[in-house]
């Protein structure tokens, strides 16, 4: 089997390499009332090779200035005419894009009231007058630095925020859709109801239908061991699989049985996924089901008290033990015919008293919440309701629910 | 996790506590070391303070197994509760190895 493989990160993708090079085309404002100090401070950042500099004479002066660009980093006096550096620390602060630009005041007003209220008012750091050469390049460096590192840091999160998206939106359209839902109760007279969402932004979960013929339809549900990417990416490698294996959608122990072997030399040591494969022939009104540890589908057959059975769903994981022969069952699939499938997030939820729903638990919840009367659309509502519920501020798992009614009739 | 091993002339028993999750798969690689050396011909995992598994945590037990297996170890699941003996139950475990209710 394939063990994990580690990779080094590509160079710039090293959010925390040196920067110290690239700080000296940092964009600084210094601001200052005094000629000979912007022009001294100006000297000392240039000595050290910085050569972005801009100068403001009063704090009006240095707001427009950031607003015509903002730069990297203010170097602010305290006492100026016109506008104070304590007024342009608070309207800097206020303005969402200005929060967090590294102000550095440079000030002769060295009381703890003074020092307390700039910091009140949004400084980042203080310098004393007579500015000192060294102490103010080296304050300057580790903001600029903080900032830049901020900035790649922030940058790479967007990016990787934005990719998972994208890797969601994907794994939703392996979902069907609510028309393609519609066209199988038209063309088969199969009410399916299809409820899927990802943890955080991408999951383990994955489910699917393949039409056969004009009699049969193939689903299932699968969740891949682990969460995030790698889980995730697994479930596309399933799909494709599924995709190119056609001839054994009509029979599910057999298509289960090479599934696991292909899992079995693809997946890292100890990973796995659990499954149920169905075929279902609407003309017999048959249902062959294969199982590999998944959570035991509830059944609700017509004409029978409200309460809902669970079927067996035991067998080896998919991807654990190579060879492994799965067994496939056949019940009676007929008119009014009621299924629930589902991911084990939904009931590895606590109850108000404390104690996991469990298999049992859900049996009871779905035979009071989906009577005959009842839609799938609703049924799964109330239970997408409960789960949030009891997960509360805690990160779900991966949630799916599929709901499946046979609307075909039948001759005795 | 928690853990703790002992050694008789019966064999190696490793008695594991709380929950089997991702977080212990380091620890757990050292515990299999102590298969791999070959030193025990049989190998006990003593589940039965074990409170909880997880995905990760079974597929665990399954490399643990397989690691007996090739080093010519017997392996036996002891005495797993509640939802970790669900677990294994719905997983057909006891199909492959030895477990002791």
């Amino acid at each position: 089997m394939n063990e994990l493989r580690h990779t080094t990160p590509h160079p710039s993708e090293n959010v925390l390499s040196n920067e110290t090079s690239s700080i000296l085309d940092a964009d600084i404002l210094i601001v200052d009332d005094s000629a000979l100090i912007r022009e001294l401070i100006g000297a000392f950042l240039q000595s050290a090779g910085y050569t972005n500099l801009r100068f403001a004479k009063d704090g009006q002066n240095a707001l427009d200035l950031i607003a015509e660009s903002k730069p990297d980093l203010v170097i602010l006096d305290l006492e100026m005419p016109i506008m104070d550096g304590f007024q342009v620390c608070k309207n800097l602060r206020a303005q969402p894009e200005t929060k967090n630009l590294p102000i550095l005041i440079q000030s002769g007003r060295d009381t703890a009231t003074d020092l307390t209220k700039a910091f009140n008012f949004g400084a980042t750091d203080m310098v004393l007058k007579p500015v000192k050469k060294y102490e103010i390049l080296a304050r300057i460096k580790v903001h600029l630095e903080n900032q830049i590192l901020v900035k790649k840091l922030t940058a790479y999160h967007t990016r990787v925020a934005s990719e998972l998206e994208q890797a969601r939106r994907l794994q939703l359209d392996i979902c069907p859709t609510k028309d393609e839902l519609k066209n199988y109760l038209a063309n088969y007279n199969l009410d399916f109801g299809w409820h899927y969402e990802p943890s955080s932004e991408i999951g383990g979960d994955i489910g699917g239908l393949f039409p056969i013929d004009k009699n049969k339809i193939a689903f299932y549900i699968a969740d891949f061991s682990g969460h995030g990417v790698a889980a995730a990416l697994n479930t596309f490698r399933l799909q494709s699989w599924l995709a190119s294996a056609k001839d054994l959608y009509k029979y599910p122990d057999k298509l289960l049985s090479e599934l696991n072997n292909f899992l079995y030399e693809n997946l890292a040591s100890g990973s796995y996924a659990t499954m149920l494969f169905f075929c279902l022939d609407i003309k017999k009104g048959e249902l062959i089901y294969s199982a590999a540890g998944s959570q035991p589908p509830l059944i609700h057959y017509p004409d029978t008290s409200d309460e809902f059975e669970l079927l067996s769903s035991k067998g080896m994981p998919l991807g654990l033990r190579c060879g492994w022969e799965y067994k496939a069952a056949k019940i009676d699939f007929k008119q009014n015919t009621r299924m629930m499938i589902y991911s084990d997030a939904l009931i590895e939820v606590k109850n108000p008293e404390g104690n996991f729903i469990g298999d049992e638990g859900m049996r009871t919840e779905v035979s009071q919440t989906w009577g005959k009367q009842t839609s799938h659309e609703k049924t799964i509502s109330k239970l997408v309701e409960n789960f949030r519920e009891r997960v509360g501020d805690e990160e779900p798992d991966d949630l799916t629910i599929i709901c499946l009614e046979n609307l075909n009739e039948y001759s005795n | 996790m928690k853990d703790s091993v002992t050694a008789t002339d019966d064999g190696l028993t490793i008695t594991l506590a709380d929950k089997l999750t991702f977080e212990d798969h380091t620890n757990f690689r050292d515990l299999l070391r102590l298969i791999e050396n070959k030193e025990h011909k049989n190998c006990r995992f003593d589940l039965h303070g074990l409170q909880t598994i997880d995905s990760a945590g079974l597929g665990m037990l399954m490399i643990a197994f397989e690691t007996a297996e090739k080093a010519g170890v017997n392996f036996q699941i002891y005495k797993p509760g509640g939802q970790v003996k669900q677990l294994l139950d719905i997983s057909e475990f006891d199909k492959v190895m030895t477990i002791v209710s």
